[in-house]
């Protein structure tokens, strides 16, 4: 009654479905992720200053969106916690950073535009672009003045790509998508 | 199971309309994210969580539903076929519309994206960036030579001068930004067209190490709200005389405005069709997902409503194939739920209708019959506690009915009876015969009848009274028949009895009495008038007087002989030995000439008896058959006893034969008969009192001629003591037959 490429689209996508949450999650295991390899604060002019080393390892989908001319953002999530024994940490305070890593095709180059400052960078490697990104050097964190830091206060770190930045059209897949799950873990560090 | 207690609509309706309006809400939402709306796109996420999970539950309640379904289907249970019926009919309507709009939506989903898109236009905006980077490049060539030019100047130039040298040629080449790097990226000078800024735009770290090694970097660089910008970073040559550092020299110059104007609307659009190009199979992805996502609960909703409206459907139905089977199995007080206010309502209801007044009848049914019953017992009870036997047979003579007292007059159990012709009840019980034939005889006739029957039942010889009367059916014909029988057994015997005892008291009066002074005047004649008289009258006067004087006394002794006759003596019975007392009496009447043959049964047990009577009895029978045989000259007496079963009772028959002339064949029913006698002398009470002893314990008697010449006599004695019930055997059938028949 019905064609056969109906029933292949529906395994099709019952097969995707699963298969790229199941292949996805393994294939992110070791080729792409969000990693973050350091973070320390130390205190400069007056400053909680943060150092981290960061890796941004794009899978081939975010890549090829990248390539595409789709801009991608990242949010760096900074906090300072107190943590608990039987209850969630307590957030001190906290601090967000949105980057967003854009090609330009006219110029061939790979632009990073700090959203929260607005300084815009251009790189002609996307490699040396995103590098770069994953480099944070004496980034002014908190006024030491104004916040009491007592000892068991940590600190803790977090990079991730925000699938609501992207194009609407895209987000259904992205979802469901392991490829574009693209989060690193809490990294903390004592203050 | 019980009956389907039917809900409301809306109670079921409710969690149905609200899980759906849920669903259609995040339809809307799932393809107004789909589609690029700001706000509901963020709720995307969760919009697919939720659909995910309502697709759980809706996949959940068709597995519940289904298999309740299969197990009402295999237990058989009443609507379940029908039930699933409707659910095929429910889902194969539900899915192959759905399944065609699907199919068809892909299809157009896949062709009318991909119609957006041209080979023709990507090319040319390729084309168009080509074009736009070439423009460029020349440009970028162009400036690569200008600052091949003057950068030489910059060799031997102090750091202190660097500033001025650096003004001087920002001016003349119309670059809007210099500065002058040292070791470690230190800026030696910076000039820039815009006063106000004190900060170099820097280039990156690759393209600052490429230049130290001795390169040069030229390229372009879009600058945020200034357009596209062309950056030259080239080493400083060093001169020979001086011993300084490796220093870069960073310029930007603008493009032409126009040519950055053009060129950025080519990347702008160039950059859109091709996200556009890339998002084209993104697109087809969501879409597919979310049509997808809503074909599925569009699917699974459908096919659980067809379960859900199959069920309350079918509700009704189930309903009442139970109530039938529960009517049928003679339930009729079930009571169907409400099914609404459509033709089944209207259905269930007619058959609670039905049902009400099935149970209405049939309680009056019961009533009824419980009436009956309670006359039939009635009946039963008046006819139990009658002294009459009442039998009824129809028109076939198979017996319908028989009360108690019927089955004790006959000695038979009537139960195993019942329905059967009333012929059987020779097969079992012969001496019931003449009874039974006279039923027979007597039934044919069309009005009421009356007759006088002699048995030999249990308990000995019995005279029934027997009234039949035909009951005419409906059509006036001939059907089935009353018999109203009594035992008058005991009331003839009285109303003999006291006839004998009038005639005795009279005889005692009238002619007792006067016998005596006959006597004495006779004597008293004699007496004065012997010697008065010649001789010759004296003889005659003397035998007058004797004879009168006999005569009287023979007289008084047969007034006598009545008087015992009729008076009924006290019998006292006890344990007799029946063959021992015949033994002693016929001792008694040894003689010589008499032959006297004793053949007693030694089976013959104990009966019940008066001795004095029984033996009186015997006394006359052996009188009886000597005076038969006075005048013959074999003289022979055969005394014989037997013991016999017959009807379940036991008997003992004795018989006496003698050799005699036998009895007139025209009298033979009146032998037993007080006066009836043949013989010259006797008082003609003999055999009477016989007959009378015999009948006072409940025994009978028969008296028949033998074949060659001579009488036999005989006599059943019933053996009180122990009726034992015992068969017949097919010998003493034929053993009583045969002396039916000689009496």
């Amino acid at each position: 009654m019905f064609p056969q490429k109906f029933y292949f689209r529906k395994a099709q996508l019952l097969l995707v479905l699963s298969a790229s949450v199941l292949i996805g999650s393994v294939l992110a295991a070791d080729s792409y992720g969000l990693k973050i390899y350091s973070a320390s604060t130390q205190i400069q002019r007056g400053f909680y200053q943060l150092d981290a080393q960061l890796e941004y390892a794009l899978s081939q989908a975010a890549l090829d969106a990248l390539e595409s001319g789709v801009p991608l953002t990242f949010e760096l999530e900074v906090d300072i916690i107190q943590p608990r024994e039987w209850m969630w940490d307590k957030i001190i305070s906290s601090y967000d950073q949105r980057y967003q890593v854009a090609y330009h095709a006219l110029t061939q180059q790979y632009i990073v535009t700090n959203l929260n400052s607005g300084v815009q960078n251009s790189y002609s490697h996307r490699k040396t672009a995103l590098l770069t990104m994953g480099r944070i050097n004496n980034y002014p964190l908190i006024d030491f003045e104004k916040v009491k830091i007592r000892d068991d206060y940590k600190g803790r770190i977090r990079i991730s790509l925000l699938i609501n930045e992207l194009p609407a059209p895209m987000r259904p897949w992205t979802f469901i998508n392991a490829e574009w799950s693209l989060k690193s873990e809490w990294f903390e560090w004592d203050l | 199971m019980g009956p389907v207690v039917e809900k409301k609509w809306s109670a079921g309706l409710m969690p149905m309309a609200s899980l759906l309006a849920i669903l259609l809400v995040s339809f809307y939402v799932l393809s107004n994210a789909t589609e690029n709306t700001e706000g509901f796109s963020n709720m995307y996420g969760w919009m697919l969580l939720i659909n995910m999970a309502g697709l759980l539950v809706l996949v959940a309640l068709i597995g519940v539903n289904l298999f309740k379904l299969v197990k009402q289907y295999r237990q058989g249970v009443a609507g379940s076929r029908l039930t699933v019926r409707l659910v095929i009919v429910f889902v194969v309507l539900s899915v192959i519309p759905v399944s065609i709009v699907y199919y068809f939506s892909l299809q157009f989903l896949q062709r009318g994206v991909d119609s957006w898109f041209d080979v023709r236009i990507e090319k040319s905006l390729e084309d168009a960036l080509q074009l736009s980077q070439v423009s460029l490049d020349l440009r970028q060539r162009a400036l690569g030579k200008e600052v091949s030019g003057f950068i030489d100047r910059l060799s031997d130039v102090t750091d202190a001068n660097a500033g001025l040298v650096l003004s001087d040629l920002l001016d003349r080449s119309g670059a809007v930004e210099m500065s002058l790097l040292g070791k470690n990226n230190r800026i030696i000078a910076f000039s820039s067209v815009d006063p106000g800024k004190v900060v170099p735009l820097r280039s990156n770290e690759d393209v600052l190490m490429q230049v130290r090694h001795g390169n040069h970097y030229v390229g372009l660089e879009p600058i945020k709200d200034a357009g596209i910008h062309v950056r030259l970073v080239y080493p400083v040559p060093v001169s020979s005389s001086a011993d300084t550092e490796l220093r870069i020299l960073q310029a930007l110059f603008p493009i032409d405005q126009r040519v950055n104007k053009l060129a950025g609307n080519v990347q702008q659009y160039f950059t859109v069709y091709k996200k556009l190009n890339y998002l084209r199979g993104q697109l087809k992805n969501s879409f597919l997902l979310t049509l997808s996502l809503v074909l599925l609960l569009s699917l699974f909703a459908a096919i659980w409503v067809a379960f859900f409206s199959a069920q309350r459907l079918m509700a009704p139905v189930r309903n009442l194939a139970e109530g039938t089977r529960a009517v049928a199995e003679g339930d009729y007080d079930k009571q169907l739920p409400s099914a609404g206010h459509h033709e089944l309502g209207f259905l269930v209801n007619s058959f609670n209708d039905m049902t009400r007044k099935i149970s209405q009848a049939s309680a009056q049914a019961q009533d009824s019959q419980h009436q009956i019953e309670t006359q039939r017992a009635y009946l039963e009870a008046v006819l139990g506690n009658l002294s009459s036997g009442v039998m009824t047979l129809d028109h076939e003579l198979k017996i319908r009915t028989v009360n108690s007292v019927a089955g004790k007059i006959l000695g038979l159990d009537f139960s195993e009876y019942f329905g059967m012709p009333v012929d059987e009840i020779i097969q079992a019980h012969a001496p019931l015969k003449r009874f039974v034939d006279s039923i027979k005889l007597l039934s044919e006739k069309p009005d009421q009848w009356e007759e006088e029957i002699i048995i030999f039942a249990r308990g000995g010889r019995k005279v029934l009274m027997c009234r039949g009367t035909t009951l005419m059916d409906e059509h006036e014909q001939s059907g089935d028949h009353v018999i109203v029988f009594d035992d008058i057994t005991t009331l003839i015997q009285a109303q003999r009895d006291a006839a004998w005892g009038e005639v005795a008291r009279r005889l005692a009066h009238e002619i007792k009495n006067p016998l005596t002074p006959i006597q004495l005047s006779a004597e008293r004649l004699q007496f004065k008038f012997e010697r008065k008289m010649d001789d010759h009258d004296a003889k005659i006067l003397k035998r007058s007087t004797e004879t009168i004087v006999q005569q009287v006394e023979a007289m008084k002794e047969m007034v006598n002989a009545f008087t015992d006759y009729a008076r009924a003596p006290q019998t006292e019975m006890q344990k007799l030995d029946f063959n021992k007392l015949i033994y002693e009496v016929s001792e008694m009447y040894k003689m010589p000439e008499l032959k006297m043959h004793r053949d007693l049964d030694k089976r013959a047990p104990i009966i019940q008896a008066d001795s004095s009577r029984l033996r009186q009895l015997l006394h006359n029978l052996v009188k009886n058959a000597l005076e038969a045989m006075s005048a013959s000259e074999q003289k022979e007496i055969n005394i014989r006893t037997r013991c016999m079963d017959e009807s379940g009772c036991r008997f003992v028959e004795f018989c006496i034969e003698d050799k005699g002339p036998g009895f007139p064949e025209e009298d033979m029913a009146q032998y037993f008969e007080p006066y009836v006698t043949t013989k010259s002398k006797g008082t003609g009470l003999g055999l009477a009192i016989v007959k009378k002893i015999v009948e006072e314990h409940g025994g009978m008697v028969t008296a028949s001629n033998l074949v060659d010449h001579g009488a036999v006599i005989i006599i059943r004695l019933p053996v009180i003591a122990s009726q034992q019930e015992e068969s017949f055997s097919e010998e003493d059938d034929r053993r009583i037959e045969k002396s039916e028949g000689n009496a």
